[in-house]
């Protein structure tokens, strides 16, 4: 009589999508999210950009966190032209940085703030639908994030599909004074199946629109990542650990762009060849 | 960068990982909970036990959010519902099954009976997914009564 297995929002079997259940009435719960990204076009480059979050169950429909956001990046040579720099980097490079050398830098990136409402519950609805919203602020960037969450389960339970519709409307400062203002729209994808107690395997998909301006003004390129993912959760902590791998169908709207791929695949100031994402959850409403 | 130790982390996190069982009640202390003053033997089926006062007890588990929900059903010899415990429950949430308000929802259910969450079974906010499988559960048990009572 085997039946269901479940994730919270803040508790998620995936690395990236969010599920559509919140933290019951009353709880907390301490979450580490760390997302590397690895490898360019050459050279050395390795970002992490790291979250130290606190989420709350204000009622049992929502649910709202805050964030504290760093980041670790080590980049040697990786641009096309064989400069340093890169996603985490080329911002915060100034005149003084010689081009040719080693960034290492560990540093403050902002704090956000998310609230998330529950529609329609995974659990007792036909569809389970949350709404998200982030905004974020910091040194270098402010940045509001908003999602449509859809999550459906399977199976007794045992089999969760969720898609998350994310937008972004990002202002960023770089060292040289320059300000760049981007929307990007992801859609993501993955199902995630409880293979025993306290472990389910799955996999998630991304496809990622790059915009410039602040409401999707003019297409910059779409680019596409797959990868696994396995969750393990207890009563006294759970984590998730992902990876995707960025699929060589990149697509570019403007010659900037195309000039950043290499066999398929978009580098610059944006993307990475694989990405990993590791989520460590540690509830505090344990009896 | 090496990602052998950041990929190493989660397998380290798991071996130093805290076990055992949260257990509220034994097998027994269950089964005189649902039918007190009454024997047991065993039923032939392995979890299932007759009552000396008539009716059986069901050893059940589901599982919850992360592991398994164990629970007792206790079916008179008429078929309806006597009671159910809960056994163990090992989840960060939703140990609110375990008030007897809720579980009192039960007695007198049957196999005609809808025993589905909303319906005729309350939902407990915040225990949703529990409240679900421990209610499935029980639906499953009690439509099985005739089998289980007959070996």
């Amino acid at each position: 009589m085997l039946t269901a297995c479940q994730a919270r929002a803040g508790e998620s079997p995936f690395g990236w999508i969010y599920t559509a259940d919140v933290h019951p009435q009353g709880t907390f719960e301490y979450e580490h999210k760390s997302f590397m990204q690895s490898g360019q076009s050459q050279g050395q480059y390795f970002f992490m950009q790291n979250k130290e979050e606190i989420e709350y169950g204000l009622t049992n429909q929502l649910q709202i966190s805050g964030y504290f956001n760093w980041s670790y990046a080590n980049a040697f040579r990786n641009g096309f032209d064989g400069t340093t720099g890169g996603p985490g980097v080329t911002q915060f490079l100034d005149a003084s940085f010689d081009p040719y050398s080693r960034y290492e830098k560990t540093r403050f990136d902002s704090v956000s703030f998310e609230a998330i409402y529950q529609v329609l519950n995974p659990v007792t609805d036909p569809i389970g639908l949350a709404l998200y919203i982030e905004p974020e602020i910091g040194p270098r960037e402010k940045e509001l994030e908003w999602r449509v969450i859809l999550q459906k389960n399977f199976l007794e339970d045992r089999l969760i599909a969720a898609i998350n519709i994310m937008g972004k409307h990002e202002r960023e400062v770089y060292a040289d004074g320059s300000i760049e203002r981007a929307s990007p729209i992801d859609v993501t994808f993955g199902m995630s199946y409880l293979v025993m107690p306290n472990w389910m395997i799955g996999f998630e998909t991304r496809v990622h629109n790059e915009f410039t301006g602040y409401w999707f003004n003019n297409p910059e390129h779409s680019a596409f990542f797959a990868g696994p993912v396995i969750h393990y959760a207890q009563k006294e902590f759970w984590w998730t650990l992902a990876w995707r791998h960025q699929l060589p169908m990149v697509i570019t709207y403007n010659e900037d762009q195309a000039s950043v791929v290499k066999h398929g695949r978009i580098y610059g100031d944006e993307h990475a060849r694989d990405e990993v994402m590791f989520r460590l959850g540690v509830p505090f409403a344990v009896k | 960068m090496k990602w052998t130790p950041l990929l190493a982390a989660p397998a380290a996190i798991v071996l130093i990982a805290p076990a055992g069982a949260t257990v509220y009640m034994s097998e027994q202390q269950a089964m005189q909970a649902i039918f007190p003053g009454a024997s047991f033997s065993p039923g032939g089926r392995a979890g299932v036990f007759r009552a000396s006062s008539g009716g059986i007890v069901v050893i059940d588990r589901v599982l919850g959010k992360h592991e398994y929900i164990k629970y007792a059903v206790g079916i008179t010899a008429g078929g309806t519902v006597k009671h159910i415990e809960i056994l163990e429950y090992n989840e960060s949430y939703g140990y609110e099954v375990r008030e007897a308000s809720w579980r009192s929802q039960f007695i007198g259910k049957s196999a005609s009976s809808p025993l589905q969450l909303n319906i005729d079974i309350k939902n407990i906010s915040g225990a949703t997914l529990s409240c679900k499988h421990i209610t499935d559960g029980v639906r499953r048990v009690v439509g099985q009564y005739q089998s289980l009572r007959g070996q």
